[in-house]
């Protein structure tokens, strides 16, 4: 790569902007108390306990019965998961830590995007894309507009062809998108990869 | 590191007979070198927080992030400044998330535009401007590498990416950044030549 002096032009630049750098250190008393508060807190201090030597022998019958649920739960969400894949679904939305969404019916056109629009959809969200496999592609939420909160957002995808979010938004494994939803459909329109003209109408509906 | 260092990760927390936890060897030994590592990781993350952040929400946020590290002290790894950003992004974004349900105005400002309080305001505004036309991921990607001063390896931690994703996208963003700047730069040059011609 030739682009070393450049690098450093960009570095020099940005470094020179930093908001941080005249920060004045902690004082040393607020560094102590925020130890403390954070030392003191009760619910973790059952964890030194338990070590690699000792490993799960200490453990409490009621653990193992939450693992024990945990483990079912699991389960439970893997086979709801295949059966809801087997489906295709277009009308599921909610796992208790993924949203499923289904791309944009159709190769109807999309109707122009406006704040007012974006506010009426039922889920909002910008997420990174993290994964395209086996019909789903799956993005790591960055913020939630609207919607309930969950830890991922996953959208049917194409399993020839190009991965695409909706009509002509095509998907790259790392990239930022901003994803609107209604019945667990991905609004056309209102969902594409992070733009400044996104940015904007996200930012008047939710702002 | 595939677990999410995530602020709501620690509610799941045992909870079992903590009498006598808290006075044996075991307990102190861990509350030293906890504090030994948080010493160093303070400034950086108090930085990282002022870069992003009003004053008082930082504050908030740090305090959470330490305990979140405290509370995952047995997962902190050798090096564990990347694994505390990406814990501090996490608390900060469930407080802008918070912030939005009492007044929806909050959260996105705290990350699309610069520090409102922070201790000396941007004074390049042709960058700032430039960095405003980026998609939200590329700036923070910058700003992890010249403010935070971090690798892309680095950078993969906090934002929970493949590293080769990191390299990448870094890449691309610092091309984005100066095609931005590009971009002002002959707006303003072109708003000069039409002042000097109409004076």
């Amino acid at each position: 790569m030739t682009d070393v002096a450049p690098d450093q032009e960009l570095l020099a630049r940005l470094r020179a902007a930093d908001p941080a750098s005249s920060l004045p250190p902690a004082e040393p008393g607020r560094v102590t108390e925020l130890l403390e508060a954070a030392m003191s807190d009760t619910e973790s201090a059952v964890r030194p306990h338990e070590s690699r030597a000792t490993g799960t022998h200490d453990r409490s019958p009621l653990t193992w019965l939450v693992a024990a649920a945990a483990v079912v739960l699991i389960a439970a969400g893997g086979i709801f998961a295949v059966v809801q894949h087997a489906r295709q679904d277009p009308g599921s939305t909610a796992r208790a830590t993924v949203t499923r969404l289904s791309p944009t019916a159709g190769a109807g056109r999309c109707l122009a995007p406006s704040a007012d629009r974006l506010r009426q959809q039922q889920v909002a969200v910008l997420g990174t894309l993290v994964s395209v496999a086996d019909g789903t592609a799956t993005f790591t939420v960055d913020r939630w507009y609207a919607g309930p909160a969950t830890d991922r957002v996953a959208v049917a995808t194409s399993r020839s062809g190009p991965a695409t979010l909706t009509e002509g938004v095509r998907l790259q494994v790392g990239d930022d998108y901003f994803i609107a939803a209604s019945d667990g459909v991905v609004a056309c329109g209102l969902s594409g990869a992070d733009s400044r003209e996104l940015q904007t109408i996200y930012g008047s509906a939710f702002g | 590191m595939k677990e999410r260092a995530a602020c709501r990760t620690c509610a799941t927390v045992e909870s079992v007979d903590r009498a006598d936890a808290r006075a044996d060897g075991d307990d102190l030994e861990a509350r030293t070198r906890f504090e030994e590592v948080v010493r160093a990781l303070l400034e950086p993350l108090r930085r990282y927080l002022a870069r992003r952040t009003d004053s008082a929400t930082a504050d908030d946020v740090l305090a959470e992030t330490l305990l979140v590290c405290w509370r995952r002290r047995d997962d902190l790894p050798a090096e564990p400044l990347p694994f505390a950003y990406g814990v501090a992004r996490n608390c900060l974004a469930n407080a802008d998330r918070g912030a939005r349900r009492q007044h929806r105005l909050a959260g996105r400002i705290a990350t699309l535009d610069p520090p409102r309080e922070a201790p000396e305001p941007v004074r390049d505004e042709r960058l700032g401007e430039a960095m405003a036309g980026l998609p939200v991921g590329d700036a923070e990607l910058l700003r992890l590498w010249a403010w935070e001063q971090l690798l892309p390896g680095e950078i993969a931690t906090v934002l929970q990416i493949t590293p080769n994703a990191a390299s990448i996208r870094l890449h691309r963003a610092k091309e984005k950044l100066r095609g931005e700047l590009r971009k002002v730069d002959d707006a303003a040059g072109h708003e000069e030549s039409q002042e000097g011609r109409s004076r």
